[in-house]
């Protein structure tokens, strides 16, 4: 950053404290895992055994009997309640709250038991009896996606709870509940004038999430009616929709309050405990409270499966010429946001080059396995590591570099992207450089170095990057308050898990505004007087929530200005708000504290200004046949990877020495907190790259617990683990802002890949690379 | 589901409780018994907690050498006693790469081998020392070779009510010995993991070899059979690579998430090997054992 | 099959308790359902994330892999025992200074973690805390600011001492 952008600004572009800091160090209640109320019951979920079966008979009976227990509700029960319709999800309304008829994968809710203790409802799940049908389950995405394949959902109701979902129609009869297209140029005559086609098959394994807290809701009835739930949920306005209309209350009848949440990473998106917390409190006349243990956190939402082929044509000269993608989504017994995962990773597939010819199909399938939908990445990293571990091979065999090869052929401001959209600030080519300058990038071909039959270690680099677009149309709507002695509440519905949004919102507006940091407060989500919010996800907080905020700031302002302007007898456009005052641009000196304009205004104590404002993104059309649209997205995050790894040529453990990221953020608006973000995900990553996968053996989940899920730890972590922020401002975001939570996950894997590649000529097409496949691979070689 | 804790006061108390409820089970840490319940198994009506045992947790100079560790004594302590740290450093080693310092201020000793999960890592160091467990059920009390007490997956030699109260190390000669943990991540369970003791002669030849290896079978393997080869041979990376071959032959390992059946086979010959090596280089650098004089702490 | 219940005393953060439990009653629940000690949190239930670290005389555990009943005539510290008339531990500082947290639910644990091992090990190398800490999950993966807010806490001891 330059130096004069430095003074540019008092707060932003700072990396300030975090806001949040004491209550976190100090044990204080903030998670929705420590909120209680008066009265409050607990609830437990009975899960199906098997995959894929009819329920032929639950009896509670015996449950019902058990100490402490209240209530016991099962899927039977729901059919005959009147005014409730029990389905839910955000693309179909596929989910029941608890399985009616049919259960669909080891871990659906049969029945919930509410009692007087957390334990006792967890005890009394083991006197409810089941009998199922057991019916045929499908497994396989791929097979699963083939006509004549047993059926995991007989029908299924779109949603329509999303502008850019709004068209999806399912097929008939088939697993496949969407497909993407895109078609661009004529792929068949592009692969026939390629000097080189390549054609490969790749595959990311499903995974967790494994945010700390544990999905959790609290809910109760308040004395005139409302129905009030306390969640860690991403998505508090549309849990707010949703609730309403599972249960048939108007909007102003329903409240939803997050407050801080522990990590959710995409994994607490739309209904998660939500309906099923509301329908037990109904039913008990108790607040009810539900925490699920971490095997059930396991089960609940994952992270896709994707299986991948890839067929790319270049010229000699090292044009990519063609490429033809299919790929398949295991999305598991619920879609979830899945369609919206396919639909945007479907139109990233083409990867972040300039590709004349395009074709495109991404399928979403169910299974009969636990749901997948959001992940960090949103289904980008899965892709990019099939793409970016074929650019190497393609660069090897051209003999090209395989950074100078991305180079030549990475989309700059202005090409046009695989939809037809022109890409504006979108710094791959910096940040690939950024890259290969902090790991030392040597140029070259470096062919595979041939193992040694003594035993030692190779030692290599590797390189990758990847785009991905944010969410288009979105929506956020931002309320700020400034009272009389200049402090400030700024009423959103973006939720803080982590990521600092306190902070940088609160950043945002003390700039706007002119005030110091400490004089904002930014409130969490409370659907009673918080406006509307898309979600807190896909990395678009800061741009859209930070624009509402500054309108709605501006507003305020302009209010301030009004009254100052009478006052100190100026025009208002010649006024500025700086340190608590606003005063003459041209005669700083000419100037009012703000308490005194908040008291030539109104005179009274306790007095406010508001200002509101909603922010919105458009989209241009996209064509279903062929995923053109001359707008698909407000904008792009691009990042590279570098890595050095070093392989243990006797049991092919692979160490990651040095690991870089760089990603593209527009402007920081706290620099160490982007650094948080770009390395927080790119380690994540690395975890996945190399150890982390559920595994899955008849839709059983075999590690479902941390002692055999292994994730990345402070030992983990190499010993040179270096953030690069670069920074190409957006013409629309606030301070030239974008968003920065995803970027650092999407090309880890392929990154150490590649680098894995070159120091042992072993090409490991399936994540994650574990010494065993390293070995073989070394061993296939000899 | 819930259970009754009953704490008994002296061994005997214990034994005699578990004569009364023969499905009782003892609990000393408990870390591995609560992981149990909570993955659902049943645990029974009730638990015989030995925690409450005066003595049981005490380590003490064995005689004429070696150590005594009661069973009761939490894996921390025993890893940072200076009689531990001093005669069996192999041991301290190795229990410093279990779980994680939590558990280790928890879990015990005793309960660790009684609990025969084959993945563990102490048996492996006891084993290459040549521990003896000592065991009092109803009918008296009874020392068990280590060598003899795993029996195969989560089974052992303890008969039903049968206690650990102590694990009797014996004098080792001045040797060489380390424990390496071969893990796919920084805080798994082993893939494997190889406990390798070297003694040498004054002209630094092999006077004793032993070697143990976890993770790889039912239950931890003692290698047999290395001295025959071993014996009077100078250490060499081709000597080091034949013993690995004779314990590659001797696991059997069942496939796991850490690896199969084959790559555990592999490793088991890669880690034998270095584990042999390292601990050899240790004999050379300096031995330690009871025929050695003890280096100030 | 109900547990049966027992009477125990024990002391949590200095304050002496007496109190009912079943005889499967953890730590843990103990802390945040009887006492309303939420700060100590569970993450894995499993002994592994290390959320629920508590000191048990001085030494930290699991508090969802103790038996209340095991806790009975010992002394507990939690989170909310470590800072002392409004004041912040060193610990505690040291992590906000260095922003050791994102969402911070791992964070209670990080921090009796962390003091456990600056108790042993006044100056910790590099190589020991990650050694000490390589069971505590931060999945927000903030390790390397908790590496610098053990180091920083570390020197604040150390400056306190003097």
């Amino acid at each position: 950053m330059a130096d004069g952008r430095k003074q540019e600004f008092a707060v932003v572009g700072k990396s300030v404290p975090r806001v949040d800091g004491p209550p976190k160090v100090t044990g204080t209640p903030i998670y929705t895992v420590d909120m209680e109320r008066p009265g409050m019951l607990h609830a437990a979920i009975l899960r199906s055994t098997v995959p894929h079966g009819r329920i032929r008979r639950v009896d509670k009976s015996r449950a019902e009997q058990a100490e402490g227990v209240v209530l016991v509700v099962t899927g039977e029960d729901l059919k005959t309640m009147p005014g409730i319709d029990p389905y839910f999800g955000p693309a179909f309304r596929d989910q029941a709250i608890l399985a009616i008829d049919k259960v669909r994968y080891i871990g659906d809710p049969i029945a919930a038991v509410v009692a007087t203790r957390r334990e006792l409802a967890y005890e009394a799940l083991d006197l409810i009896d089941v009998e199922y049908e057991e019916l045929p389950p499908v497994l396989d995405p791929v097979e699963a996606a083939r006509p004549g394949s047993p059926l995991v959902h007989e029908q299924l109701r779109p949603a329509k709870a999303f502008a850019d979902l709004a068209e999806i129609e399912p097929g008939k009869a088939t697993n496949v509940c969407y497909h993407f297209k895109l078609r661009r140029g004529d792929v068949e005559q592009g692969f026939a004038q390629s000097a080189h086609v390549f054609e490969d098959w790749y595959y990311s394994p499903p995974a967790q999430h494994m945010m700390m807290e544990p999905h959790a809701a609290l809910a109760w009835v308040d004395s005139d009616g409302v129905l009030t739930v306390i969640t860690g949920s991403q998505s508090p306005s549309y849990v707010k929709g949703s609730l309403g209309a599972i249960f048939g209350l108007p909007q102003n009848k329903v409240r939803v309050m997050v407050p801080l949440v522990g990590g959710a990473y995409g994994g607490k998106l739309y209904d998660k405990l939500e309906p099923l917390a509301s329908l037990l409190t109904f039913m008990a006349r108790r607040p009810v409270k539900i925490q699920l243990t971490r095997e059930e956190v396991f089960i609940t939402i994952t992270k896709h499966g994707v299986v991948s082929h890839v067929r790319t044509g270049v010229s000699q000269d090292g044009k990519i010429l063609a490429r033809k993608v299919e790929v398949y989504w295991d999305t598991g017994a619920y879609a979830d946001i899945a369609p919206r995962v396919v639909h945007k990773s479907g139109y990233t597939s083409a990867g972040a080059y300039r590709v004349p010819n395009i074709w495109i199909d991404s399928y979403c399938v169910y299974t009969n396995k636990p749901p997948a939908g959001a992940f960090r990445g949103f289904g980008v990293p899965q892709v990019v590591w099939a793409l970016e571990s074929q650019m190497d091979m393609i660069a090897e065999k051209l003999g090209r570099d395989p950074l100078q090869f991305r180079l030549e052929n990475v989309l700059l401001e202005g090409d046009l992207f695989a939809t037809g959209t022109p890409v504006h600030s979108a710094g791959l080519k910096e940040s690939l450089e950024a890259v290969a300058r902090e790991i030392k990038w040597e140029p070259g071909v470096r062919k595979a170095v041939k193992p040694g039959t003594k035993s030692g270690v190779a030692r290599a680099k590797g390189v990758a990057c990847g785009i991905k677009a944010v969410i288009t149309p979105s929506i956020s709507g931002a309320i700020v308050v400034m009272n009389n002695d200049a402090s400030v509440n700024v009423l959103t519905s973006t939720v803080e898990m982590g990521q600092g949004s306190d902070t940088a919102l609160s950043q945002i507006a003390a700039e706007e505004l002119g005030v110091r940091l400490q004089d904002v407060r930014v409130m969490h989500p409370d659907t009673a007087v918080t406006p509307y919010d898309t979600i807190t996800a896909g990395s678009r907080s800061t741009y859209h929530m930070g624009n509402a905020i500054r309108l709605a700031a501006q507003e305020v302002k302009r209010q301030l200005f009004e009254t100052a302007s009478d006052r100190l007898e100026v025009d208002p456009d010649q006024l500025v708000a700086r340190d608590g005052r606003i005063f003459v641009a041209e005669a700083p000196t000419r100037g009012l504290p703000i308490p005194e304009v908040f008291q030539a205004r109104f005179g009274a104590r306790g007095a406010t200004l508001q200002g509101q404002a909603v922010f919105k993104t458009y989209a241009a059309p996209m064509d279903h046949e062929t995923g053109q649209s001359e707008k698909v997205t407000e904008y792009w995050f691009p990042g590279a990877t570098a890595a050095e790894v070093e392989v243990d040529l006797e049991t092919g453990k692979v160490r990651v020495v040095k690991l870089v990221e760089a990603c593209d953020v527009g402007r920081a608006i706290n620099p160490h907190h982007c650094e948080q973000q770009i390395i927080g995900s790119a380690l994540i990553s690395l975890g996945q790259t190399l150890f982390e996968q559920m595994i899955l053996e008849n839709g059983e989940l075999l590690n479902p617990t941390l002692l055999d899920y292994k994730v990345l730890t402070l030992k983990d972590v190499p010993e040179s683990a270096v953030p690069i922020v670069i920074e190409v401002p957006h013409k629309d975001g606030p301070f030239g802002a974008k968003g920065v939570g995803e970027t650092g996950t999407l090309s880890v894997s392929a990154a150490i890949g590649n680098a894995v590649y070159r120091a042992t000529g072993v090409r490991v097409k399936e994540l994650p690379i574990t010494p065993e496949k390293v070995l073989r691979g070394l061993r296939a070689g000899q | 589901m819930g259970f009754d804790l009953l704490e008994p006061r002296t061994v005997a108390e214990a034994v005699e409780l578990h004569a009364r409820d023969g499905n009782a089970v003892f609990l000393a840490g408990g870390t591995a018994l609560l992981i149990l319940q909570r993955q659902g198994l049943p645990l029974p009506r009730r638990l015989i907690s030995l925690r409450g045992i005066p003595g049981l947790d005490e380590i003490t100079a064995g005689p004429g050498g070696g150590l005594r560790i009661g069973a009761l004594a939490t894996l921390r302590q025993v890893e940072r006693h200076p009689l531990v740290v001093r005669r069996v450093p192999l041991l301290a080693e190795a229990l410093r790469q279990v779980a994680n310092v939590r558990v280790r201020h928890t879990a015990t000793l005793g309960g660790n081998l009684a609990h025969g999960d084959y993945r563990l890592d102490p048996p492996a160091p006891l084993l290459v020392l040549g521990a003896q467990v000592r065991a009092v059920g109803i009918g008296g009390e009874r020392e068990i070779a280590l060598a003899a007490f795993f029996r195969g997956l989560f089974e052992t030699a303890l008969q039903p009510g049968e206690v650990v109260t102590e694990l009797a190390i014996p004098p080792t000669p001045p040797s060489g010995g380390t424990y390496l943990k071969y893990a796919l991540s920084s805080n798994d369970w082993p893939c494997v993991g190889a406990a390798a003791l070297v003694a040498l002669d004054d002209h630094g030849r092999c006077r004793e070899v032993r070697l143990a290896l976890t993770a790889v079978a039912a239950a931890p393997v003692l290698v047999r059979g290395l001295d025959e080869l071993a014996r009077g041979e100078p250490v060499s990376d081709r000597l080091a690579a034949r013993l690995a071959d004779i314990a590659a032959a001797q696991v059997e390992p069942v496939g796991d998430q850490r690896g199969s059946e084959w790559y555990k086979r592999e490793m088991a010959r890669v880690f034998a090997r270095r584990a042999l090596l390292a601990a050899a280089r240790r004999a050379e650098a300096g031995p330690v054992g009871d025929g050695t004089k003890e280096p100030v702490a | 099959m109900e547990a049966m219940e027992r009477q125990i005393r024990l002391t949590v953060n200095g304050q002496e308790h007496e109190l009912t439990i079943r005889d499967n009653t953890l730590l843990l629940w103990l802390l945040r359902d009887d006492l309303k000690l939420v700060g100590t949190r569970e993450g894995c239930g499993t002994g592994v994330c290390g959320a629920c670290t508590v000191l048990l005389d001085g030494r930290p555990v699991n508090s969802c892999l103790t038996l209340a009943a095991q806790a009975a005539g010992h002394h507990v510290t939690t989170i909310e025992g470590l800072a002392t008339n409004g004041r912040l531990h060193p610990v505690q500082e040291a992590y906000i200074e260095e922003r050791g947290f994102q969402c911070a639910f791992c964070t209670s644990g990080f921090i009796m973690m962390t003091k456990a091992l600056l108790d042993e090990i006044p100056n910790p190398s590099e190589e020991e805390v990650r050694e000490y800490l390589s069971e505590n999950i931060c999945r927000c993966a903030g390790y390397p600011d908790i590496l610098r807010a053990v180091q920083n806490a570390s020197r604040k001891l150390a400056a306190r001492g003097r």
